[in-house]
């Protein structure tokens, strides 16, 4: 017997969820959009400031590991040979993965125009700038002595130092500033009609701070063409550098002759590695933004949805392109490589492994599922675990695959000191607090594009159902 | 020499503000000036205007040119002014360089991106200009600067009969 329901004439036009949440949107005037994006900001309980308040006593304490790291020199990191590369590089690869997704699905969903991205991509751009912020800070604590990091510049000296640009942390510096710039100028471009926004309806220090970033924007006819067609452009070249910026990290370890380092697909490895872990971690802030701020009217359970769609494609490619890796590996056969694969699923690392692919692969699953997607707190739960699983994927790569090389004579361990840990959770600490500062000067939804977005939402009856039909106009 | 105005007025909708542009061009109202200000971008000539010529694209190739030569400079030339001799490496690497080539090449082209727009938009700013806090609240707004005396009656009036509001002679406002 079919247990298809009917819907019949009786039953009227059927306006699905998210149509009647789109619809929703066009019922709110201008004026209350706006209120609906800066009211938010301006509350803060004691959960906020408590967290601040935890968050900035942890990031002091990683900046006096720090110091005290630099007074008595890098042994008190627990790096030693042949692990040179522990959890500061561990992590540094951790945030330029998280820092991928940002910018990227922004410009990805601006250059194919799809309407769904609006209310997201601001928070998204954010978290590849300040995850970026906290990757840039990694090759200055692993250089140890910080006050020689000068010498990775090019300038003219009278002692002929010159960097060596034929090495690949020389390519790493570079690629990471191109890509801190390029985000950053991403998101304050596309910021400016808002802070233009946001001074109109301000006042004091916030009115100061909204006035000065605006740079007198008034939002006249030729001045948005401009804008939108910069926005255009930027989306397209921000793209490649996406690309190249992971590469580059992969290349660090992929032109070495590390045994499971030396490989061409490395590179392809870590993108869609990064790809994976940055929609994670997206859906993670979306999900706590939104309870934070009571943003549930901009960032709704349909953008929940789609990230959750992209991690669950992402996801899928990780496996695929982590089995294509490993068949090479296995098949070949090499001492060294079939060594460091048994410690991987049978030794000293085992317990580390079956725990990434677990939290990796679980979640996953889960995700294929609408009603997990779409539920915040499930959301929450599985990304959380990707994340803890990239984190410990990212260790494995690095610090895993160094114990063994080689040389039998040379292999070793590694544990990470207090002192490594508080450095490490100083960035953690760093990226969580800065991004909550920024959810409270900044206008986390780009109200503009909100706004621009209702121009082109329409819907039409077709049969029983009332569908969503977009209009082009941008 | 005849004395001249400035004239605001704010409209609700797209097609009222294009019916009024209309009919303001018809009284002998040039392009220079009138502005409009929108708190959203419209498309391209919706508002009856013609094609904003722009000089981005120009100014992003020659951004990214400059960025080739400076990574090309510094990967490929300086290397022979300042000797590294690792064992076997030559002092030019072809794929290195094409790496620092690159990379240069992208950054000073999103430099170029920011610089032009700032620069084609005419900002930052600060000076006192023409504007309405009501833009923000989702109305448009038509300035028309520079116009003969004589005509502000008729501007009014075209203005009015497409449903233009609050029609005044604007003051500058600090931004």
């Amino acid at each position: 017997m079919s247990k298809i329901k009917r819907i019949r004439k009786s039953d009227g036009v059927i306006v699905p969820e998210d149509v009647q949440d789109q619809l929703l949107l066009t019922t709110v005037s201008d004026d209350e959009l706006n209120a609906l994006m800066l009211e938010p900001m301006k509350r803060t309980g004691p959960l906020f400031w408590g967290t601040l308040a935890v968050l900035t006593a942890v990031f002091f304490w990683g900046l006096y590991a720090w110091g005290y790291q630099i007074r008595w020199g890098f042994g008190v990191a627990g790096i030693n040979r042949p692990v040179y590369w522990g959890m500061y590089i561990s992590t540094f690869v951790f945030w330029v993965g998280i820092s991928h997704a940002g910018t990227m699905i922004s410009a990805v969903l601006r250059i194919f125009k799809a309407d769904w991205r609006r209310p997201i991509t601001r928070g998204a751009e954010a978290m590849t700038a300040f995850a970026l912020m906290m990757a840039g800070m990694y090759p200055m604590i692993h250089v140890g002595r910080l006050w020689k990091v000068i010498w990775m510049f090019p300038y003219p000296n009278n002692r002929h130092l010159w960097p060596n640009f034929q090495s690949p942390l020389m390519w790493d510096m570079l690629a990471i500033t191109t890509y801190l710039v390029g985000s950053s100028l991403y998101l304050y471009l596309a910021l400016i009609p808002d802070l233009g926004m946001a001074r109109d309806n301000s006042t004091g220090w916030r009115y100061k701070l909204y006035r000065a970033m605006a740079l007198g924007w008034r939002g006249t006819e030729a001045g948005w063409h401009k804008l939108e067609k910069a926005l255009g452009i930027f989306a397209i070249v921000i793209i490649p550098i996406f690309l190249s910026v992971h590469s580059i990290v992969s290349w660090d370890f992929a032109v070495t002759t590390q045994p499971r380092w030396n490989s061409t697909i490395l590179p392809i490895f870590f993108i869609i590695g990064a790809v994976f872990s940055g929609l994670s971690a997206l859906a993670t802030i979306l999900v706590l933004v939104r309870w934070g701020m009571k943003l549930d009217f901009y960032l709704r359970k349909e953008h929940l949805d789609n990230v959750g769609k992209l991690i669950f494609v992402a996801g899928i490619s990780w496996i695929y392109v982590w089995f294509a890796g490993l068949i090479v590996e296995w098949y070949s056969n090499m001492p060294i490589t079939v060594e460091l694969l048994h410690d991987e699923w049978y030794g000293d690392l085992a317990p580390l492994f079956i725990t990434m692919m677990v939290l990796n692969i679980i979640p996953i699953f889960f995700l294929a599922f609408r009603k997990v997607r779409r539920s915040p707190l499930f959301l929450l739960i599985l990304t959380l675990m990707v994340n803890v699983g990239m984190y410990i994927e990212r260790f494995l790569i690095v610090a895993g695959n160094l114990m063994r090389n080689y040389m039998p004579f040379n292999w070793g361990d590694y544990k990470p000191t207090w002192v490594t840990i508080s450095i490490v959770a100083m960035t953690f600490a760093g990226f969580i607090l800065f991004y909550m500062i920024f959810t409270r000067v900044i206008p986390y939804v780009p109200v503009w594009e909100v706004k621009q977005g209702r121009l082109r939402f329409s819907t039409r009856q077709v049969g029983r159902v009332e569908v969503v039909t977009i209009t082009q106009v941008d | 020499m005849n004395k001249t105005i400035n004239l605001m007025g704010l409209f609700e909708d797209d097609t009222a503000t294009a019916a009024a542009l209309d009919d303001i061009y018809d009284l002998g109202v040039q392009d220079d000036q009138i502005t409009v200000i929108s708190p959203i971008p419209y498309p391209e000539q919706s508002l009856g205007r013609e094609h904003i010529w722009i000089r981005l694209p120009l100014i992003v190739l020659a951004g990214s040119a400059l960025g080739f030569a400076t990574g090309f400079f510094l990967s490929s030339v300086t290397p022979r002014l300042y000797p590294i001799n690792v064992s076997g490496h030559p002092l030019t690497g072809g794929p290195p360089a094409a790496i620092i080539t690159y990379i240069f090449t992208m950054l000073f082209t999103v430099i170029a991106i920011f610089i032009g727009v700032l620069w084609e938009i005419d900002v930052p700013g600060f000076e006192k200009k023409f504007y309405t806090k009501r833009v923000t609240s989702g109305m448009l707004s038509v300035l028309l600067e520079n116009i003969p005396l004589n005509q502000e009656k008729a501007a009014v009036s075209a203005m009015e009969s497409n449903g233009g509001q609050d029609i005044h002679r604007p003051e500058k406002m600090t931004l």
